[in-house]
């Protein structure tokens, strides 16, 4: 029937349906603003309900980002809300590298990003009031015909909200890399607009997407809460995107997607600090999702590129080892769709070529500002293959690693590194898929992640498989989570024993024995989030009360030192500072970087000293021995000299001498500060 | 050939070692480096009361693999403390070549005889030869110490040094924790450098 110039409301359900259409989108609309009203002024509340709202508003912002996307590329087509939050993420993500180039991603921008998120969510909610209400009313109805189902979901769904919650409320950060490194990258970002971090291993091996991330999530949330983007933001941004899968016009069935949100819930918890996990599983997930969805439809060539190349993009910030993965994906779905096409070679060589150019001029246009930052701060934008201000002493391959070797670190690591401990079984089963799209967005993401695992492992022969396995599971979680999903849209019932019976069969056991092997963890973890959201919501509103002794140890510290000096720091919890009051150099690892001419190591005192002054730092803020938290206890380092792993070995030197070089320096020289063994150095006057 | 890519091999040939030298330099600035770390490592552990820990710790030239535990300390928890590593009957260690100089090779470590009831012999095995073996061991200790010729050193890389011992077995319907052989140190090192 043509409805063109009638009001289809009216026709179908008439006033009474448009009430109700109206009442959703009402709702909705309110819900957005009045949490945003309600988070938005700098005042007291409730810590847990303040994150957790916020980190709620942060992806409806970006859904808000990922509508406009849709709306650009797509405005015909189905795009579901996962979808939407992967492709604003990566939005936000180009956004955020592009100011940040020019040192103008700090606090107020972040706001603002966030703020035009939630404006075009609400747009976008607006518009398309009809299709929204529509799944309401469609949800509602299943919930009703359904009661065992919505039980179901509603068990899943209370699980899932003690993940999310348990992530915002674990305060457990990693002294290691967190407290030395990660949250003052998110706190200079605030303060400066930018992480320009040359002393910083960690800054020189990532591009700073995930920094990014942290830092809008840090607008409502204090240090320790930093866990809140990986292990809860991005935990909803994967969970919307199984809901939401859908290959051509099947819709992966409701159970399906319990099960395998279930199957994702039990998994292990795969981080030990706030670096990127979960949110690679979200991101490669998103783009394997987005090459599924490109194969549903004809469009012009930069309208298909946009969102896969913003995608692989922003996953390629997060972690420099996902770089291999996201390019390999890429290259191989415009390479099977060439070898797939039935045109003549000709014709397919003119006619394919253009959207691979696009991708390829987007995801430089994405990519572009994150060098750019890469260079401004550590002279490279491709770190390891370009050393920048890289120690090239410090090597993270092993001198002794044959290639069988190098063989025997990968089964390991497959088989014991990663917390899905079956994954030879679901690898089996994405091999037996048969991809009929024409892109094959299963077989181009095992290609892609195959060749990602190669390089990593390969540039880390020093490593162990657990660590292989945490650098590896952003991209490798992904194929049980894509298996299942293909598997339950290309079924179509049949009980005989085909072979896309075998491959859901095998699914299924993998699904089941992963859950029945992380059962011992989960009770810990249960009991563990369950407590910590108890403590936080009993907590009192943050304040200078709440805050720990440090800061305001750190903010005496900085005292002393004259606004806008040069301080170069060695301490547990730089994050505390102001990095917009004065010029500071993290140097979290001795050993793994510094500005040309580099550190020297091995060289007594007066050459460290020599070197700082070279640099204009005048004053240098340490942990003197014995009095570290952790990652500077000297004790400790000397033990690692005769570690097994040839990574402390290696490093343990490096940061005794660095130790032992700046004790020699205070015995000469002026001590600006001294209390609780925090010392400021100054090397411009002698010690009197 | 014409004078046109003759011109440019020319210039190939002559520009072609520029960055090997560069790399060169870069690479003896490198091992510069690496040496001094070792040696600090070293002075420092030893400063600290750990030589035992580092006699028996993989280095840059030896490296322990399977067949034994990692470090261990008696009394436990202090690496200032006597150090040793559990071995299995077959402990592999590799050594890495010092440009095939002949190089010494000494092994020391302790065996429970009243857990295994039998007279051991303890062997060494470079690449698959045998170099030394112990004669049965008496009272508990033994050690090993030779120089390895330039001629069982097969390459310029890393060679397989095999311990075995002849009296540790077990059936395999009958396999226990075996803890009763320990290695507490292992010397790799040029004889011209003295003792």
């Amino acid at each position: 029937m043509q409805l063109t110039g009638v009001d289809r409301s009216t026709r179908i359900g008439g006033p009474k349906r448009d009430v109700a259409r109206h009442a959703t989108v009402g709702a909705m609309v309110a819900a957005i603003v009045g949490s945003f009203v309600y988070v938005a002024p700098k005042m007291s509340r409730n810590p847990l309900r303040e994150t957790a709202v916020w980190s709620l508003l942060v992806v409806v912002s970006f859904a808000g980002w990922g509508s406009l996307m849709r709306f650009a590329v797509a405005r015909r087509d189905r795009v579901d809300l996962g979808l939407r939050t992967v492709w604003g993420a990566s939005a936000v993500c180009a956004c955020g590298g592009l100011l940040a180039s020019f040192s103008l991603m700090n606090r107020s921008a972040a706001f603002v990003v966030v703020e035009a998120g939630l404006a075009l969510a609400i747009g976008a909610v607006i518009l398309e009031r009809r299709a929204v209400s529509l799944r309401v009313r469609k949800l509602a109805h299943a919930a009703l015909s359904e009661p065992g189902l919505a039980v179901a979901s509603a068990i899943v769904g209370c699980i899932f909200a003690i993940h999310y919650l348990g992530g915002i409320a674990d305060s457990h950060t990693n002294p290691y890399d967190d407290d030395i490194a990660y949250l003052s990258f998110v706190r200079r970002m605030l303060d400066t607009g930018a992480v320009i971090e040359p002393f910083s291993l960690r800054r020189l091996s990532a591009l700073g997407g995930q920094t990014l991330f942290l830092e809008i999530v840090a607008l409502r949330a204090v240090p320790s809460q930093a866990n809140t983007f990986d292990r809860s933001i991005c935990l909803l941004m994967i969970s919307l995107l199984i809901v939401g899968y859908r290959s051509k016009a099947r819709k992966v069935p409701w159970f399906v997607a319990l099960g395998t949100l279930f199957f994702l819930l039990s998994l292990p918890n795969l981080s030990i600090n706030t670096a990127s996990y979960y949110s690679g599983v979200a991101f490669f997930l998103g783009l394997f999702r987005t090459a599924v969805w490109l194969d549903q439809r004809e469009r012009r060539p930069w309208q298909n590129a946009l969102p896969l190349a913003s995608v692989a993009a922003a996953t390629c910030t997060l972690r420099q080892n996902y770089i291999v993965v996201s390019a390999v994906t890429v290259v191989a779905l415009y390479v099977s769709k060439f070898l797939t096409s039935r045109d003549s070679l000709k014709s397919r060589a003119r006619t394919q070529g253009v959207e691979p150019a696009f991708a390829a001029l987007f995801t430089l246009a994405a990519l572009g500002p994150w060098f750019v930052m890469a260079w401004q701060s550590n002279r490279t934008f491709f770190y390891p293959l370009m050393a920048g201000t890289a120690n090239p002493a410090m090597q993270f391959q092993s001198g002794s690693s044959t290639i069988l070797r190098e063989l025997g670190l990968e089964l390991g690591t497959l088989l014991d590194g990663l917390p899905v401990k079956l994954l030879g079984v679901f690898l089996f089963a994405a091999l037996l898929l048969k991809d009929t799209s024409s892109r094959r967005p299963t077989h181009s993401f095992l290609i892609g992640s195959a060749a990602g695992f190669v390089a990593l492992v390969h540039g880390l022969t020093q490593g162990d498989s657990s660590t292989l396995g945490r650098y590896a599971a952003g991209f490798l979680v992904v194929i049980p989570l894509a298996v299942i999903l293909v598997t339950s849209t290309q079924w179509n019932g049949d009980t005989r024993f085909t072979r896309c019976a075998f491959v859901a069969a095998t699914a299924f056991v993998g699904v089941v024995a992963t859950w029945a092997e992380s059962r011992p963890q989960l009770l810990t973890f249960y009991s563990r989030a369950l407590r910590n959201i108890e403590q936080l919501n009993a907590s009192f509103p943050r304040g200078p009360d709440t805050d720990p002794p440090e800061v305001s140890l750190y903010q005496q510290l900085q005292a002393s030192v004259p606004v806008g000096a040069k301080l170069g720091v060695l301490l547990d919890e730089p994050y505390h500072f102001d990095f917009s009051r004065n010029q500071i150099s993290n140097l979290d690892m001795p050993g793994y970087s510094s500005t040309k001419p580099g550190i020297p190591y091995f060289q007594g005192s007066e050459a460290v000293e020599t070197y700082f002054r070279s640099l204009g730092i005048r004053y240098l803020a340490y942990v003197s021995i014995g009095y570290s938290r952790y990652h500077y206890r000297r004790d400790y380092w000397v033990q690692e000299v005769a570690d097994e792993q040839e990574v402390w070995r290696a490093h343990a030197p490096y940061v005794i001498d660095f130790l032992d070089n700046l004790t020699s320096l205070d015995s000469r020289h002026r001590r600006a500060f001294a209390s609780r063994g925090l010392v400021v150095v100054d090397l411009e006057e002698p010690r009197r | 050939m014409t004078r046109f890519r003759l011109r440019w091999h020319l210039v190939a040939v002559l520009l072609l070692p520029l960055p090997s030298c560069a790399k060169a330099n870069v690479s003896a600035d490198m091992q510069r480096e690496v040496d001094a770390r070792e040696q600090l490592g070293r002075a420092v552990a030893v400063d600290a009361g750990a030589s035992r820990a580092l006699a028996v710790a993989s280095r840059a030239d030896v490296l322990f693999e399977e067949g034994f535990s990692n470090v261990e300390y008696d009394p436990p928890d202090d690496f200032r403390h006597h150090a040793f590593r559990w071995m299995g009957q077959r402990g592999h260690v590799r050594l890495k070549s010092h440009e095939r100089r002949p190089m010494r090779l000494s092994v020391k470590g302790w065996l429970n005889e009243k857990v295994i009831r039998a007279k051991a012999v303890v062997t060494l095995y470079i690449n698959g030869r045998r170099l030394g073996s112990s004669g049965a061991v008496e009272d508990g200790h033994w050690s090993l110490e030779t120089v390895v010729p330039s001629s069982s050193q097969r390459t310029d890389g890393w060679l397989d040094l095999v311990v075995t011992v002849s009296a540790v077995a077990f059936h395999w319907s009958d396999a226990p924790t075996l803890r009763v052989v320990v290695v507490t140190g292992l010397e790799w090192r040029d004889p011209a450098l003295g003792p």
